[in-house]
């Protein structure tokens, strides 16, 4: 367990290429500074510098100021406060955030993984936009999902890919646009078999577009707004 | 002895004092010092201190001579040196280093206190038996294990650990770099910021470590290098800033 209660920096070495300078497989980090705390790391990848758990406990705020990758837990405990600009991303390989009663204002959190939801999330904030990434997926497994924004979801020729809804439980609420498509160069892309049952609740826009050379698609949706 | 030591050794193998026996007691009740005469280039004393021990109660100088290059002047290897004078002493090297001059094992034992008033380097164990020891520059490089039962006495500004196995005291006040394997024995709170050196590595080893100001960890091409928290138990806590870097020119550098 590593506690840090100042900023929080990867930076590197001059002609040293890009190499993971920070990169815990295992070791938790908390941040748990009483006054504002950055993050920033020059070389983030999930094959670079990374998180692992890391729990924000911070209620004046953890800013992070550059591209973020979890390979597991991110969670923000009751009061907390995470900040991310438009200017970068958030990537989620295995593990939903637990957001809780902390204040998530992300702006782009990207899924890169198989990611099983094990509990309700609420992504308050009219910033929150989820994306699952193309090759990715998101199972809801019978739990609610809400996104503050706008939800994006990429398919591609991988089988069984995008979002997975096939519990009766199965809830997705987006307060933004919802917007389903394919990876371009990918003509067997196909979500069949990806909604089976559960509800999405669409409440801005719902689009269904495709990628460039990839042909008309199936995508089917049980949708009720 | 009641007065003032002065040492001074040549290009000549072997002069200068000579400890070696585990019997050689030696006390020097005045100010000593140890030095190399002018034009002796190949002056060194490494093997003149091997064994018994060697108590100093005045100041303590490593001085040279002129056009004699950076010599091992007071080198010991084996002598344990005591610092037990009653007014507060100085340390002073003109040319200390892990090849040059230095303690082995180093005792201080003096409740008025003892001031490295340069960079020195105790390749053994230092241990603190009474009395503060701090420092108005440079750094102390300690090779072993760093004593103080008590804790809160070392203060010197700039510590290095060399060593592989590394005990600290409980507390101590000063800003602490490890350049070893440093396979952590004890946990430690820590006055000051600590960093990890390139090609050394801090283990933690199960033990809670805290540290008031900055964390720095630079890694580079060797292996297994930098902050190492492998068990469930280890804790580290800074409570400044966390820096994580690689040293220039090593791009298979990885945490």
């Amino acid at each position: 367990m590593l506690r840090v209660r100042g900023h929080f920096t990867q930076t590197n070495g001059t002609n040293s290429g890009t190499r993971p300078i920070f990169t815990s497989t295992g070791t938790k980090v908390i941040l748990d500074g009483s006054g504002i705390q950055n993050v920033n790391f020059l070389d983030p990848g999930a094959d670079f510098s990374r998180f692992h758990d890391l729990d924000v406990n911070n209620t004046s705020g953890v800013t992070f100021n550059s591209d973020m990758y979890f390979t597991g837990q991110l969670t923000l405990s009751a009061n907390a406060v995470l900040n991310q600009s438009d200017d970068f991303d958030l990537f989620i390989t295995s593990r939903m955030p637990i957001v809780a009663a902390g204040t998530y204002n992300v702006f782009f959190t990207r899924l890169i993984g198989e990611i099983t939801m094990t509990a309700d999330l609420v992504m308050a904030q009219n910033n929150n936009n989820l994306f699952v990434q193309p090759f990715h997926k998101l199972v809801i497994d019978g739990h609610s999902l809400s996104v503050g924004s706008d939800l994006h979801v990429t398919i591609t020729n991988t089988v069984g890919d995008g979002l997975i809804m096939t519990n009766a439980a199965d809830e997705v609420v987006v307060n933004g646009d919802v917007v389903f498509t394919h990876g371009t160069d990918h003509d067997q892309a196909t979500s069949l078999g990806n909604y089976t049952d559960g509800v999405i609740r669409a409440r801005g826009d719902f689009i269904q577009t495709h990628g460039a050379n990839s042909n008309p698609r199936d995508y089917r949706y049980a949708v009720r707004s | 002895m009641g007065g003032d030591l002065l040492v001074t050794i040549a290009d000549n193998v072997g002069d200068g004092l000579i400890m070696t026996d585990p019997s050689d007691n030696v006390t020097i009740e005045g100010d000593a010092t140890f030095s190399h005469s002018n034009n002796n280039d190949q002056a060194t004393s490494v093997g003149n201190f091997t064994d018994g021990l060697l108590k100093f109660r005045g100041q303590f100088t490593q001085t040279n001579g002129t056009n004699s290059g950076t010599r091992p002047i007071f080198a010991s290897t084996g002598t344990r040196v005591v610092f037990d004078g009653t007014n507060n002493q100085n340390i002073h090297f003109s040319d200390s280093g892990p090849s040059f001059s230095r303690f082995q094992n180093l005792d201080i034992d003096n409740s008025a206190g003892v001031t490295f008033t340069t960079s020195a380097v105790a390749s053994g164990t230092l241990t603190i038996l009474n009395g503060t020891v701090t420092s108005t520059t440079g750094t102390v490089t300690i090779g072993d294990d760093l004593v103080d039962a008590v804790g809160g006495r070392w203060q010197a500004l700039n510590t290095t650990f060399s060593g592989a196995s590394v005990s600290l005291p409980a507390t101590l006040t000063t800003n602490t770099t490890f350049t070893g394997v440093g396979l952590l024995e004890n946990g430690f709170d820590l006055t000051g910021d600590l960093s990890v050196a390139a090609s050394g590595n801090m283990a933690v080893n199960s033990h809670t470590v805290s540290a008031s100001g900055d964390l720095g960890v630079t890694i580079s091409d060797a292996v297994g290098d930098g902050l190492i928290m492998t068990n469930a138990s280890d804790e580290v806590i800074i409570h400044g800033n966390a820096t994580f870097t690689h040293a220039s020119n090593n791009d298979q550098a990885t945490s």
